[in-house]
């Protein structure tokens, strides 16, 4: 697999979540915040509404990593998180190649709202 | 946040993947849901609250002043539906900072997944906060 510096593994807009999505992915998890299913909850947090899971954002850059470059191939991926996310909102997900050193490509993970708001930015890299 | 527990390891605990719990994961997601192998991030601290590594009690954050500040993965061998992991937790850092708006508070916590002999497979660190 030849990666060169620059080059756009992924740039997908992926559709933003609704409530039972939330629900579903705390169940998934585990999750036992309300502040993802329960509005009143949220609002007396300083939020407008209920919050999309962070991991959320991690998983959808780790699952379209991994349905890029091989989920085998995986090798780390670091993640903040910099703005919150709201039911309904799309994201926009992108991964451009940094570099190649060796045997491991490195690359930077955008999340962004429609209008250009970042909710999440990562590296990772992965086994060429 | 209780800045004193710092360093604290918490009694490893198991952890095997759950296929429902798995498509739930993925459904989530708005994602086809896919089990032909456990998703990258399947395994996540969360699931340590019932299994005896209640961060946010132990920490003292209230959910209403929590945020979470980042995760990292790193992969390590391949996890199996078969694989039943021990895990161990490790407050590695709390931290106190000055913010504009009031003070914040930092915690980042290691979670080591290893199978039974030994062999480690994941590393997750997660970055909790807490607003003043």
């Amino acid at each position: 697999m030849t990666k060169h510096q620059g080059e756009v593994i992924f740039d997908v807009v992926v559709p933003g979540s609704d409530r039972q999505h939330l629900a579903d992915f705390s169940e998934g998890t585990e999750d036992p915040n309300p502040i993802h299913v329960d509005e009143a909850f949220a609002q007396a947090a300083g939020f407008p509404t209920v919050l999309q899971q962070g991991p959320m954002t991690t998983a959808h850059f780790a699952r379209l990593l991994a349905a890029e470059v091989g989920q085998d191939r995986l090798r780390w991926l670091d993640v903040t998180f910099t703005a919150p996310v709201y039911p309904g909102e799309d994201l926009r997900i992108k991964a451009v190649v940094t570099g190649v050193e060796g045997d491991i490509v490195t690359c930077a993970l955008t999340a962004e709202k429609s209008d250009g708001t970042s909710t999440a930015r990562a590296e990772a890299g992965f086994e060429a | 946040m209780n800045l004193d527990m710092q360093g604290h390891v918490y009694a490893p605990f198991k952890v095997k993947p759950d296929p429902a719990l798995a498509e739930k994961f993925l459904r989530g997601q708005g994602a086809e849901a896919d089990l032909s192998t456990v998703p990258p991030t399947y395994m996540i601290f969360l699931r340590g609250e019932t299994r005896g590594a209640d961060l946010f009690a132990d920490l003292g954050i209230p959910r209403q002043k929590a945020l979470h500040g980042g995760q990292r993965y790193e992969w390590f061998g391949p996890i199996g539906w078969d694989d039943e992991l021990d895990v161990t937790v490790t407050l590695e850092t709390v931290t106190e900072k000055q913010g504009k708006g009031g003070k914040i508070w930092f915690a980042d916590v290691a979670f080591d997944y290893a199978r039974a002999d030994g062999t480690r497979v994941l590393r997750e660190i997660t970055r909790l906060i807490e607003r003043e």
